[in-house]
């Protein structure tokens, strides 16, 4: 047994460490289910809500996935009630790349753009994922800790996500 | 276009976290549609989501709590909790229940987050096996899931890790440290995060900055508010003094020392108007002396002498 609190995340410390590793985690998630940063975070406090109101219930190594489970369901609620609009918006991170020419240039925005494409059209469930796993660099094993799903699971969807992306892309 | 047929529908999962055998790969680079998986990938690792600031988040989230804790039972009720919480609800009780009562009887777990007070130190250890040396006036959690280790700290603390396959991370709210099995020191106090390796291998995460800092044994690296991030080979013992009994402050604001004295003592530095606590200095004092320490603290400051009275200690400016 692993657990090493038995009052739950009621801490104020424990549950600011659980915040701080599992909110971001979460966010993103979320964002890439709703493509809706600001709603995303609204949801992420939500959650963070209600685990303090249930804190005594809930232990530290089963926060994420009671977190998750919380944050799906929110999200449904909401989406049954209007239709939340995709519009993702990515930062490029690292060095600007040097391209060889404008010609190189020009072709690697455009496979960018189709990539981003790529993306929004990727079944939901496949897309998370794969992009909690990629920009995340979250582990199969604890994205499917944190989905309450198997492991096998998080590889059929990481390999059927890179494989569609590459059929949606047109540009290859 | 056809889907392009893999022997097992988990093929490119593996590929992307290097389990392919070595024939495996070699055979997957030789088709034709490789370059395509390859150039997804290597602009996905270019990407990144919008950015998330936890600590303004987190800060929001307390004032939210504190204002529906006011009153706001109301303004709850607006917001009806899932039908399948609701289902699950007394499931989650009656399991936590008998897990608290479980662990209540078998052993009555060391408490996973404390706070040391001024003029205390304690020494935690954790349920890894790897044990957390905590310095006065500190604020220390811990908590093990299946996949990592998180300690959090606001204060200062010595580790010594348990080598592990799981990640053993310090959150802190300047930044954070990663780390398999080795012992290193974190501080962080106010804006200020400074880290230093005594064996194996530290990363550290300054918060607002993407990238990470690899250290070794003997160099540490740190950050204050405003300032760049500061690589050095040598100020190991700066900060690894507290654990041999005294505090060594080299060029550092007169600020940081006087609050260190506080912390190591449980007393009450006055600092009046006239007194510069950004001018720097280079003091050493021990933890187990007060008459001392202050002797060794406060005489290099020109122009002021200064005068203890019980827990409290006040200057004045030298005729």
């Amino acid at each position: 047994m692993k657990a090493d609190i038995a009052e739950g995340v009621c801490g104020d410390v424990v549950y600011k460490s659980v915040y701080q590793d599992l909110a971001p985690k979460l966010r993103n998630f979320l964002y890439y289910r709703t493509g809706n940063a600001e709603n995303a975070g609204d949801i992420v406090q939500e959650c963070f809500l209600r685990l303090w109101e249930n804190c005594a219930k809930v232990l530290p190594e089963k926060a994420g996935g009671w977190l998750f489970k919380v944050g799906e369901n929110i999200f449904f609620k909401q989406k049954a009630r209007e239709k939340v609009a995709l519009k993702y918006e990515w930062r490029q991170q690292g060095p600007e790349p040097v391209y060889a020419s404008p010609q190189e240039e020009l072709e690697e925005r455009e496979f960018q753009a189709q990539l981003e494409a790529a993306l929004e059209a990727l079944p939901d469930g496949a897309r998370e994922v794969f992009l909690m796993n990629r920009m995340d660099g979250l582990k199969y094993r604890e994205i499917a800790e944190l989905l309450g799903i198997s492991q096998k699971a998080v590889e059929k969807r990481m390999h059927r996500a890179l494989a569609s992306l590459r059929e949606l892309h047109p540009g290859i | 276009m056809a889907t392009p047929d893999f022997k097992d529908d988990t093929f490119l999962a593996r590929w992307l976290s290097g389990e392919l055998s070595p024939a495996e790969q070699e055979e997957f680079r030789l088709r034709a549609d490789f370059a395509g998986y390859e150039r997804i990938v290597e602009h996905l690792g270019r990407m990144k989501p919008p950015a998330f600031d936890a600590e303004a988040e987190f800060g929001k989230l307390k004032s939210k709590q504190a204002s529906l804790a006011k009153g706001g039972a109301k303004e709850r009720a607006l917001h009806p909790r899932p039908r399948l919480l609701k289902r699950i609800w007394p499931w989650s009780v009656a399991a936590a229940v008998a897990l608290i009562l479980s662990f209540w009887f078998l052993m009555r777990p060391e408490a996973a987050s404390f706070v040391t007070a001024n003029g205390a130190q304690r020494t935690a250890a954790l349920k890894d096996g790897s044990t957390a040396q905590v310095n006065a006036g500190s604020e220390f959690g811990f908590i093990v899931t299946d996949t990592q280790r998180t300690a959090s700290l606001n204060g200062e603390a010595y580790f010594e890790v348990e080598k592990s396959t799981i990640p053993f991370v310090v959150n802190t709210k300047q930044g954070s440290v990663r780390v398999l099995g080795t012992s290193f020191n974190v501080y962080s106090r106010e804006d200020r995060l400074a880290v230093s390796c005594t064996s194996g291998k530290v990363s550290v995460r300054f918060v607002g900055d993407p990238q990470d800092y690899p250290i070794g044994p003997g160099q540490s690296v740190s950050r204050s508010l405003g300032d760049t991030v500061v690589l050095a080979a040598a100020t190991g013992t700066e900060q690894l003094d507290w654990l041999s009994g005294k505090s060594v402050f080299v060029n550092r604001p007169l600020k940081e020392i006087l609050d260190e004295l506080e912390r190591q003592y449980d007393i009450t530095v006055d600092r009046p108007a006239g007194l510069d606590v950004q001018e720097t200095y280079t003091v050493t004092f021990k933890n187990d002396d007060l008459e001392l320490a202050l002797e060794q603290a406060l005489n290099p400051i020109p122009g002021f002498e200064y005068e203890r009275v019980g827990a409290v200690v006040s200057f004045r400016p030298l005729e």
